[in-house]
């Protein structure tokens, strides 16, 4: 049985659903992103399995345990709140040492760990500024350190690096999935950044108003997206509306406007939306679909186009490999292998 | 450049000026006066003496009641803060519509007047007052309790008089506490009494302090509810001062005692103030 098993969890605020029924198991040792936009139900969630919420219906269960009974500061989870939640009138190492405190952990030993702590993120020398001394970034990093520091059998991380800079954020990725893996705990990362979700966790689960609508391995929620929601929240999409001309050996052909043109899958309906990622689609000199550039967007390792065709508005991902750039007004061609495309549900 | 620099005071000269008219005005003139001398013969004598401080320094008499108006305030301001705080903690906790309405039943009083809130306690605290009548009632007691004219009286009615500016001081303290900060408390393992002593009221000191100051300086100015519970045994500096206005016509010993009053407020005051900031300024600014 999963370690952290969520059924049917709901919560309503009033006359809002904030969590509308979500089910979630996560395995011993898992990392699992829980992806969304603002204000779909990702801290209420994190905060029902915290305890700090109670929720209308459904259950938490912890390693086959039902945890409705359980009081917040029983339950040993370490928790890094959206907005940090320092101590504020506690220095840095107060703040790292008083879930030990709490844990009657000798003085001698709670001043080992909690210089462990703070070189684990990179934070040597802080130990006694206390925290409007310090950067958000550094808030954050204490923050981390404190949840960390107590051992705990699950960790629940709201949106935790949402304010670093670029540069540390990526380190801070890679460094908080390293040190997941070392001490192989259970983690729920909340973020609303979906290239972090992909980075960080072993599975993502896209939630969407209060439900979790597509939870996959990173490379299958990407690739093989579940509806428009997730295509569309994951990464770029192009979303085609089609008509099935003709279908058959997990092939069907499609006609948008006056193109037609193959694609791998199978439908029932006569009329599909597939989604093909814009770095799944190229420029070709004959054959394909005919389009006119609209806009050109430099992003440094890649430029984006955004086109005009018969399929309505395309975006095209095209590596910056140093050749010049396609003009605005370009006629051109596009074509993507058959693979690349999706078909929808719903 | 000269002419920005000016623009600030100009903008609040008018209020300066009602503010001086109305405050600083009637304090010059308290303080002229208390330098005047008095006989009952001569009526008051312009002039510059300081016999009137003298005498209120040195008199055994005005020692008792500076003590006791002091002592009295003191024991207000910590009873206000042990109902209080809890009080305006309890209020932060709740749902925000009872919250509302609770605010409501807390502030209301300050919108009655003083005087007629004491004369309420003293209705209640009379010798077949409610209070005894109902302990007599329940057999608790078999004669009634004086709480008129003695200290308890008076502490009780000025710690209802006064809790609101508590409440009030504490719970704008609680506002700005984010609670997620409880939350991780608990998440720390911490139960919820150690969230609250370890957490939570470090954080509201300033303002249970804050408090308290406002509470022991209106306390120790009080006069309307120490002269109707207390009664004439129970004198404190503010119905002294009133008494050498309006009875004595002394006004320059009057005008002496209301200074002296004013500058040892100041003085607890600051100094108060000063100690609370040495205190919290490293976590708080
Ligand atoms: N205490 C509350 N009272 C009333 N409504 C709330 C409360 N907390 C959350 N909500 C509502 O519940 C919904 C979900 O909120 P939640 O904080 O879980 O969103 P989120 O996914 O964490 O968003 P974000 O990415 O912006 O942090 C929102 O519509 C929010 O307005
Ligand atoms: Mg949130």
């Amino acid at each position: 049985m999963a370690f952290l098993d969520l059924r049917g969890l709901t919560k309503r605020f009033g006359g809002t659903i904030a969590v509308d029924g979500l089910d979630l198991s996560v395995d011993r040792g898992e990392f699992v992103a829980l992806l969304g936009p603002s204000g779909c139900g990702k801290t209420t969630s994190l905060h029902m399995v915290a305890g700090f919420v109670e929720p209308d219906a459904g259950t938490v269960r912890i390693d086959g345990r039902d945890m409705a009974p359980v009081p917040p500061n029983r339950r040993n989870i370490g928790v890094v709140f959206q907005s940090y939640a320092l101590f504020p009138h506690m220095t840095v190492a107060e703040n790292i040492g008083f879930g030990m405190e709490m844990r009657r952990v000798p003085a001698a030993e709670r001043a080992v760990r909690i210089g462990e702590a703070l070189s684990l993120v990179r934070l040597d020398g802080y130990a006694g500024r206390y925290p409007r001394q310090l950067s958000g970034g550094q808030q954050q990093r204490v923050a981390l350190a404190r949840a960390l520091v107590i051992r705990p059998d699950l960790l629940l991380l709201d949106e935790p690096l949402s304010n670093l800079d670029a540069k540390l954020r990526e380190e801070m990725r890679v460094e908080i999935r390293l040190i997941q893996r070392q001490v192989n705990i259970t983690t729920i990362l909340v973020t609303h950044d979906q290239a972090e979700a992909l980075v960080m966790s072993d599975r993502v689960a896209v939630m969407d108003r209060g439900r979790i609508v597509q939870i996959d391995r990173p490379v299958q929620a990407y690739d093989c997206p579940a509806n428009a929601f997730v295509s569309n929240f994951l990464g770029r999409a192009n979303l085609i509306r089609a008509a099935v001309v003709n279908r058959g050996q997990g092939r069907l052909c499609l006609r948008a406007g006056t193109s037609e043109f193959e694609i791998d899958g199978s439908t029932e309906a006569d009329e599909v939306t597939v989604s093909i990622r814009p770095e799944r689609i190229g420029f070709v000199e004959t054959g394909g679909i005919a389009a006119r550039v609209k806009v050109s967007l430099f992003m440094g390792d890649q430029w984006l186009y955004r086109l005009d065709s018969d399929l309505g508005g395309l975006t095209v991902c095209a590596p910056n490999a140093g050749g010049a750039r396609i003009a605005d007004g370009a006629p051109v061609r596009l074509a993507w292998p058959a693979d690349a495309a999706r078909v929808l549900n719903g | 450049m000269a002419e920005r620099k000016t623009t600030p005071y100009l903008l609040s000269a008018p209020a300066l000026l009602v503010y001086s008219a109305f405050l600083a005005a009637p304090l010059i003139a308290v303080t002229i006066l208390s330098f005047n001398t008095f006989t009952m013969a001569t009526g008051i004598q312009p002039g510059f003496s300081l016999a009137n401080y003298a005498e209120v320094l040195t008199d055994d008499y005005f020692h008792r009641i500076f003590l006791r108006t002091f002592g009295l305030a003191l024991l207000v301001a910590a009873i206000a803060a042990l109902i209080g705080t809890p009080e305006a903690y309890i209020l932060h906790r709740m749902a925000p519509a009872w919250r509302s309405a609770f605010l409501l039943v807390i502030l209301g009083p300050l919108l009655v007047s003083v005087l007629v809130r004491t004369l309420g306690w003293a209705v209640l605290l009379g010798r077949n007052g409610l209070i005894n009548s109902a302990l007599i009632g329940i057999g608790a007691i078999e004669r009634p309790i004086e709480f008129m004219y003695t200290m308890t009286g008076v502490v009780v009615a000025l710690v209802h008089v006064l809790v609101p500016f508590h409440v009030l001081a504490v719970w704008a303290s609680l506002r700005r506490l984010d609670p997620a900060v409880e939350a991780a408390g608990l998440s720390l393992g911490a139960s919820q009494a150690t969230v609250l002593r370890r957490i939570v009221v470090p954080q509201i000191m300033p303002g249970i302090l804050s408090g308290s100051l406002i509470v022991f300086t209106l306390a120790a100015s009080a006069f309307a509810t120490p002269s109707i519970i207390g009664g004439r045994r129970l004198k404190v500096v503010a119905m002294t001062a009133y008494d050498e206005f309006l009875n004595s016509q002394n006004w320059p010993m009057g005008a002496a005692i209301a200074a002296v009053l004013l500058a040892a407020t100041l003085v607890i005051v600051l100094g108060y103030n000063r100690w609370v900031e040495r205190r919290y300024a490293q976590a708080f600014q």
